[in-house]
């Protein structure tokens, strides 16, 4: 499968924090996850491909180009979401259209107002009187109006307004579909994610922690939940992780471990969600 | 590179009644009375001024909005981004002075008894030449060091060339330029304003070229991330 993204032995460092060294691909015309808890370094990541921070050492590639070498090209095929509004605050948003249109050949006006329409974007009203759902639907039509073969969105860690959130998620979805476009939605909160995303990568503390397709990724883990005291600590020791709460646990097992069979006499077993799997992979760290 | 520039007076555009009457203010403040000093160079301290107030706000303004982030996200290179900016100051200096030349003229039509000094082209490689120079300390700074870093030394750098062209016509006028300036004032006398205009002007291009080296040289790998928390409304 073709990668849209590549990172090759990436490294950043900030005080108290540190990336990498990150190695990983991120497949074309695919829904994928970047996942992990807010300071696992998925802005970083998104600002790395988008050119604003550049890594200490390693190699950041978008359509197999160096974002060092041809960032400004390259990002006339991304379009962005940041994880707030960075638009001059003064102007409205056909303002801020006269302005940001001409720097893209592929700008389709069209696009931009089937959209501004579809999300109910206030578009003469000045960026600063808008409600922060406003502001992040403005910069959403600016990142779809020149028909970016890559979309990168970053929700907020508060996470977005919960039907903009839904608007979002079906608009990415066409745009899977019908562009077969490449898309990289990272977000602290994978709820509903599942139903649209093909691959996950999931980081924690600036390491990749998981990288595969999410079929695989659920398929490689049974939810477990039963009462404490009927499992065995040699069966307890098998798990990925185990969270404890009133004499109950639920916990997350490879499923190619054979301690299921034992556990299927004392234990409920069922395929875990996306969130699941994250929030004990989480756990471990 | 045209977009970038017209970004950096669009979203100054409410900042045009203003220029217009800080024109105004300036002729009139500075009229040919007795004793007035800067009478002679108000044209002059008109497009610095500008060019300033344009810089300051258009630094202003993407400190407060994290705009730094959309410019650099858009299809242009961070070198584009560097060089527009000293175009801005460029064209804000041209701006300011052809502003101060039509305020000059609709002050001098209007029944009012203020003396205008008459707009002379003359004056334009000044204004370039001046306003080029305190581009050419601000910008590199800001560059490096964002709004916060620069701000006090593009406040002393303009200031200081806001009153220069006065300072220097007055010292030359009563023949006390001191070891410094009275050999340049020497020299000066046996040309005419444009000459001294396009030297004056070489020489700021000269800074402006070095000051964009510094400017790309600090800007092209340093790391851009939010300066302030977005504000959020409910």
């Amino acid at each position: 499968m073709d990668s849209v993204i590549t990172f090759e032995e990436v490294e950043k460092e900030f005080t108290g924090f540190r990336l990498g060294p990150l190695s990983f691909a991120v497949p074309q015309g695919q829904f994928t996850v970047l996942a992990g808890s807010e300071g696992a370094g998925k802005s970083t990541i998104i600002r790395l491909l988008m050119g604003l921070m550049y890594p200490r050492s390693g190699r950041v590639t978008v359509f197999d180009r160096d974002t060092a070498a041809y960032g400004s090209r390259l990002r006339q095929s991304i379009g962005v979401l940041f994880d707030s509004c960075h638009f001059y605050e003064e102007l409205n948003a056909k303002e801020v259209r006269r302005l940001i249109g001409p720097f893209y050949p592929n700008w389709d006006q069209a696009v931009f107002e089937e959209y501004a329409k579809q999300l109910e974007v206030p578009l003469s009203k000045a960026i600063r009187d808008q409600s922060e759902t406003e502001k992040l639907k403005v910069s959403l039509i600016f990142a779809l109006a020149h028909r970016p073969p890559l979309l990168i969105i970053d929700e907020p860690a508060a996470g977005f307004e919960e039907t903009f959130r839904s608007q979002l998620l079906a608009i990415l979805r066409e745009k899977k579909g019908e562009d077969g476009c490449s898309i990289v939605f990272a977000s602290d909160t994978t709820a509903e994610l599942e139903e649209v995303a093909d691959y996950v990568l999931f980081l924690s503390q600036g390491q990749v922690a998981s990288s595969q397709p999410l079929r695989n990724l659920l398929q490689g883990y049974v939810l477990a939940a039963g009462r404490i005291r009927y499992l065995h600590p040699r069966v307890q020791n098998a798990f990925v992780h185990i969270a404890e709460k009133d004499g109950q646990f639920e916990g997350l097992i490879a499923s190619d471990r054979p301690e299921l069979a034992e556990l299927k006499e004392h234990a409920s077993l069922q395929e875990p969600s996306l969130q699941d799997v994250l929030s004990h992979l989480e756990g471990v760290e | 590179m045209f977009y970038l520039v017209l970004k950096d007076f669009w979203i100054q555009k409410r900042y045009v009644w203003f220029l217009l009457s800080y024109s105004a203010f300036l002729f009139v403040m500075f009229q040919d009375v007795p004793g007035s000093e800067f009478f002679p160079v108000v044209h002059l301290m008109g497009g610095i001024m500008t060019t300033y107030l344009l810089l300051l706000q258009n630094s202003v303004s993407e400190e407060k909005n994290n705009t730094h982030l959309l410019t650099n996200s858009l299809p242009v290179s961070r070198s584009q981004v560097a060089a527009a900016r000293y175009l801005t100051a460029a064209a804000a200096a041209l701006l300011g002075f052809l502003t101060m030349g039509f305020v000059g003229i609709v002050l001098a039509a209007l029944p009012f008894d203020i003396a205008v000094e008459p707009f002379r082209w003359v004056g334009l490689p000044a204004v370039l030449a001046f306003s080029l120079v305190g581009t050419a300390v601000y910008l590199p700074l800001h560059f490096a060091y964002g709004y916060p870093g620069a701000r006090m030394v593009g406040i002393l750098v303009f200031i200081g060339l806001f009153l220069l062209p006065n300072g220097l016509a007055n010292m030359y006028l009563q023949g006390e330029g001191g070891a410094l300036f009275t050999p340049l004032f020497q020299w000066a006398s046996g040309h005419s304003f444009w000459f001294l205009g396009m030297v004056g002007l070489i020489i700021s291009l000269a800074a402006v070229g070095l000051s964009l080296v510094v400017s790309w040289e600090r800007y092209k790998w340093k790391d851009l991330y939010p300066k302030s928390p977005a504000r959020t409304r409910p």
